[in-house]
């Protein structure tokens, strides 16, 4: 007798024998099922070696269905394979990586797909997608997918959620108390003595019988501490919901990703519920739970690993999927090298996005006019694919079956054009926003980063001559705008890889360019949309050379009074709060001014508060705190021939105990002599009379330069301000010393 | 990623390097004025680098030259506009 | 400083150096594309094609003889020599053994694919030989002592190449 049940899929995980799945029902019961899910990985090569691969597997103790099988091979076409069916899934990773240790020279496909991935390809489902599942007792024997993955609302699933947050942060005290909030209650508990906590603890994940565990520093500290805990003092804490398995413990590592030092805290995942970490989640700040669920929803990752994920691992989960459901091996390995070039080609193809050298100075009513989702346009729009010929450079659409990369991409670039268009339309107050915002915003993070994907090493469908074809694309496309533009009469006054900004006397609002993106939109087959028209804006030229110009360094106010800041001091991660505060402040007094002509008075209010906050910072009246500079440990502290300043400070850590990885970043108040810093996270708190004020009035009024010398040289320059003024070849002034030294 | 190339900025700056001792041979008031040619070259970049030009050194001349150019007829310009003035 | 050598049929020149060697090898490139066809395999990204071509003054003919491919992992590599035709044409492989110092493949498999490298190598060089330039890694390790001392064991010739000295400035008078 079989029982169906309606309700969102929560989770998907390997048990000993096979699959086990939670299902959150529309009843409101959680429910675990088991199923049966065989799972296969194939290799191909000489014969003799196959047979060879056969006798060895068979002599193997785990339960396989061996044999030969047609299947595709994206670049080679159809192939002959020896099919190895592994019935239980839990144990395919450990054959797998045997056999391809025994057996080294074959080639391998579909050896190391997560176990969850294969489970949504096979069924059509993701996590929390609304299905219909067909049940015999506690064996599920079909799910169906009553949901995809593109709708913009899905119906949210009554989720039931345990907050546990430590009162300060472990990396730079001791906790001594734990905040628990479940169902509406809040309230604080003592971390000692440790047995009432765990009971208490226990008995509320009992009761509330949470579905994701939501905490802050749970992966770095707090999940591990109350794990321990529950050891030593015997304690039973029921973490997981299925009380049969192990709480998963992911250790930390440190690796690298394109050039740059990445580091990886621990992670702790739980079995049939979510543990997720506020610190812990890949841009849990800009996105919260709702971009994690979004994520989660269209890779089809797991909520717990969507939550965690790195760059890249979003995409290719995406491309594994499209490749299981189009029947395509995803080879182990990447095998493809570059197919030759000659020299003279490799000039002409081994370029990034056109970035161009803007006009310096202020410009009045510019707008800025952006390709939406460039590069993955190109890619769905051009086909371009690994394992896809290509032809000539014209920008056509691509006929022919889409390849792997435009297939996985289409829906997706879609859904983030509907966000766009949605949120364009939904009113200002609409509760839907926020959801919304979120979810777009985890498309455009994926967006973002497959295009890199594209040219990396070590991806699957990833190759250097795709990558280079959607750059040359992009090239031409920006070409394009640019000629649209100036046959239309408009100045270009930057153009960046998929963005430029124009201005035309006489254009003052949006529906001014409205003829000119249509333009743009018919010469090159992209779609490409207004950003914001800008009151004026600010092209900045280098810091060390007045009449060199930078690509990504400016400022500016929008018509309805919102900044645009790129580059300069208080956009970086390493500059003290109190002086990216005061830029930010100038900008804002600046974009006080209701158009150009009425700069001079908000200069005039900009100079008066850069003398206050002068002044408070000379009297010691600006908190440490304030005055702190973080930056990244770029490698290990031998390899330094002169130390940074952040690898002094982590110098210092370490000989407190406390340890920095390269990829972390560091804390540190720059002070007089030597060695010149002093790490913030030490035990004990900084003597703030050792602060070196004269240094960071100097870092104060740099960056009050940045913003202000500009508007002064375009005062001083223009009478009665001509539209545009290029200021190439102004000096960077140094009015606001003698300004301030006089006093 | 498989960049190989160096980008036409670093390139630029290896080339204005190859030149340094050139520079230091001239007078100091001609080193400004090199000086400022090379940062007018280095307006069209962007240019010089969808170029692919093989020798992309010729194509900075061309960029100084053009700048050059630019300031002769901005100067034309306010010359006659000087001179048709009414005296 | 110019490397004088000429790739020979029946085998392959090995040129173990640190990094700066690379322009040299670049300069070697445009002198064997003056007088022919040459394949550049580059396992260490330094194909400067730049540099190649203010040497050969931008001469489109010769450019246009230069055939150049790249791999990214050792895997890529043994692809890219695999696929690598037997043809009239000398090969100059940049930094072969860039690709092998990875720690995130296991060095067992490192080897194995190291060793039918070399095997390759020595197929390809028996029309027109071959350069083969190498530089040790960022951080010494056994690997990478094992992997040369393979790659000695297979070249027909091995150069150590030292980079100059910079050259002195001239005596200050004060």
């Amino acid at each position: 007798m079989t029982d169906v049940h309606t309700g969102w899929l929560f989770d998907a995980y390997p048990n000993g024998k096979n699959l086990t799945l939670w299902m959150l029902c529309e009843d409101g019961q959680r429910r675990h099922f088991v199923q049966d899910f065989p799972v296969a990985f194939y290799a191909a090569g000489a014969p003799r070696r196959l047979r060879e691969l056969w006798k060895w597997l068979e002599a193997q103790e785990v339960p396989v269905r061996l044999s030969r099988k047609e299947r595709r091979d994206a670049f080679r076409g159809m192939i002959t394979v020896l099919s190895v069916e592994v019935l239980e899934p839990a144990r395919l990773d450990a054959l797998f990586h045997r056999a391809a240790s025994s057996l080294p020279d074959l080639t391998y496909y579909d050896g190391d797909i997560p176990l969850a991935l294969r489970h949504a390809a096979a069924f059509g489902v993701f996590p929390l997608a609304r299905c219909r599942l067909e049940s015999r007792g506690e064996t599920a024997l079909d799910i169906v997918p009553l949901d995809t993955p593109w709708k913009l609302d899905p119906e949210p699933a009554p989720l039931r959620v345990l907050s546990l947050e430590p009162d300060c942060d472990p990396a730079r005290g001791e906790p001594g108390r734990v905040l628990i909030a479940c169902e509406g209650a809040r309230y604080s508990q003592p971390l000692q003595p440790a047995r009432p906590l765990l009971v208490n603890l226990s008995a509320v994940l009992r009761r509330c019988d949470p579905d994701l565990v939501l905490t802050t520093w749970g992966d770095t500290w707090l999940m591990a501490y109350l794990l321990e805990l529950s050891r030593q003092v015997g304690v039973c804490l029921p973490l997981n919901r299925d009380e049969g398995e192990e709480v998963v413990v992911r250790r930390e590592h440190t690796y690298f990703s394109y050039g740059q030092i990445v580091y990886r805290g621990r992670q702790i995942q739980l079995r049939g519920r979510w543990h997720l970490d506020r610190h812990n989640a890949t841009l849990w700040n800009d996105y919260g739970l709702d971009g994690v669920l979004e994520m989660a929803r269209v890779t089809g990752q797991p909520v717990q690993e969507a939550a965690r994920l790195s760059p890249g691992t979003g995409i290719s989960s995406m491309q594994f999927i499209t490749a299981l459901r189009q029947g395509i091996l995803i080879p182990w390995h990447k095998h493809q090298a570059e197919a030759p070039k000659t020299a003279l080609g490799l000039l002409q193809a081994d370029m990034g996005g056109m970035v161009y050298q803007p006009m310096v100075g202020l410009h009045r009513d510019a707008a800025g006019i952006d390709f939406v989702s460039m590069y993955p346009g190109i890619m769905v729009r051009f086909n371009i694919s690994p394992e896809v010929p290509r032809a000539g450079m014209d920008l056509e659409p691509a006929s022919g079956e889409p390849g792997i990369v435009p297939l996985t991409l289409a829906p997706l670039l879609q859904k983030r054009l509907a966000f766009k268009r949605a949120l364009v339309t939904l009113a200002r107050h609409d509760c839907r926003r926020p959801a919304y915002q979120a979810r777009a915003s985890a498309a455009k993070w994926l967006l973002v980063t497959c295009f890199g994907y594209l040219g990396y090493k070590n991806a699957r469908f990833g190759r250097i001559e795709a990558h280079e074809a959607v750059t040359a694309y992009g090239r031409e496309a920006l070409l394009r705008a640019k000629e649209a533009a100036e046959d239309m009469d408009f100045e270009v006054l930057h153009m960046y890889v998929d963005g430029l900004w124009v201005r035309r006397e006489g254009c003052g609002s949006a529906v001014d360019f409205e003829a000119l993106l249509n333009e743009i939109a018919e010469r090159t087959g992209l779609p490409i949309a207004l950003d914001g028209m800008y009151r004026w804006v600010v092209f900045l030229p280098s810091r060390l050379d007045g009449r060199v110009p930078v690509p990504n360094r400016y400022f500016g106010v929008f018509q309805d009074g919102s900044i645009k800041v790129r580059g300069i001091e208080c956009r970086r991660r390493d500059t003290p709060p109190f002086i990216a505060d005061v830029q930010m402040t100038l900008l804002q007094i600046l974009a006080g001014a209701p158009d150009a002509d009425h700069l001079s008075g908000a200069l005039s209010e900009a100079q008066v508060f850069i003398r206050r906050s002068a002044c408070e910072l000379r009297a010691g009246r600006v908190l440490p705190e304030q005055l702190l500079v973080s930056q990244k440990l770029s490698r290990e502290l031998g390899e330094y021939s002169s130390p940074s300043p952040a690898a002094r400070a982590v110098r210092q850590m370490q000989a407190a105990g406390k340890d920095v990885r390269p990829g972390q970043r560091v804390r540190f108040l720059y002070t007089r002599g030597r060695p010149g810093v002093r790490a913030w996270d030490l035990p004990a708190p900084p003597d703030p009379r050792t602060v070196d004020l004269p240094r960071y009035r100097t870092l104060l009024l740099r960056a009050a330069q940045t913003v202000l010398a500009p508007i002064q040289q375009s005062l001083e320059a223009g009478q009665g301000y001509p539209g545009s003024e290029n200021l190439f070849g102004f000096k960077v002034k140094s009015g606001l010393e003698s300004d301030l030294s006089g006093r | 990623m498989g960049r190989t190339l160096p980008s036409i900025t670093q390139f630029f700056l290896q080339e204005q390097g190859s030149f340094s001792r050139f520079r230091r041979a001239l007078r100091r008031a001609d080193q400004l004025v090199l000086d400022d040619l090379f940062a007018s070259a280095r307006q069209h970049l962007a240019a010089a680098q969808y170029a692919t030009h093989a020798l992309p050194f010729e194509v900075f001349l061309l960029s100084m030259l053009l700048e050059e150019h630019k300031e002769v007829m901005r100067l034309r310009e306010q010359v006659d506009e000087l001179l048709s003035r009414p005296k | 400083m110019e490397l004088r050598i000429e790739p020979r049929a029946g085998g392959w020149i090995l040129v173990a150096g640190p990094r700066s060697l690379a322009p040299v090898m670049l300069a070697l490139v445009a002198r064997l594309a003056k007088q022919g066809a040459v394949n550049v395999l580059d396992g260490g990204n330094q194909f400067n094609a730049y540099l190649v071509s203010r040497a050969v003054y931008g001469r489109p003919e010769v450019l246009g003889r230069i055939s150049v491919s790249r791999a990214f992992t050792c895997y890529q590599m043994l692809s890219l020599l695999e696929s690598t035709p037997c043809s009239g044409a000398p090969f100059v492989l940049l930094h072969l053994l860039n690709t092998f110092y990875d720690e995130s493949v296991a060095g067992w498999e490192r080897t194995r694919l190291l060793r039918q490298c070399l095997s390759r190598l020595q197929f390809l060089s028996q029309a027109s030989g071959g350069v083969v330039s190498v530089h040790p890694p960022a951080v010494p390790g056994e690997a990478a002592t094992a992997f040369l001392g393979m790659l000695q064991a297979g070249a027909a010739e091995t150069w150590h190449a030292q980079m100059p000295a910079p050259t002195p400035e001239p005596p200050r008078l004060f």
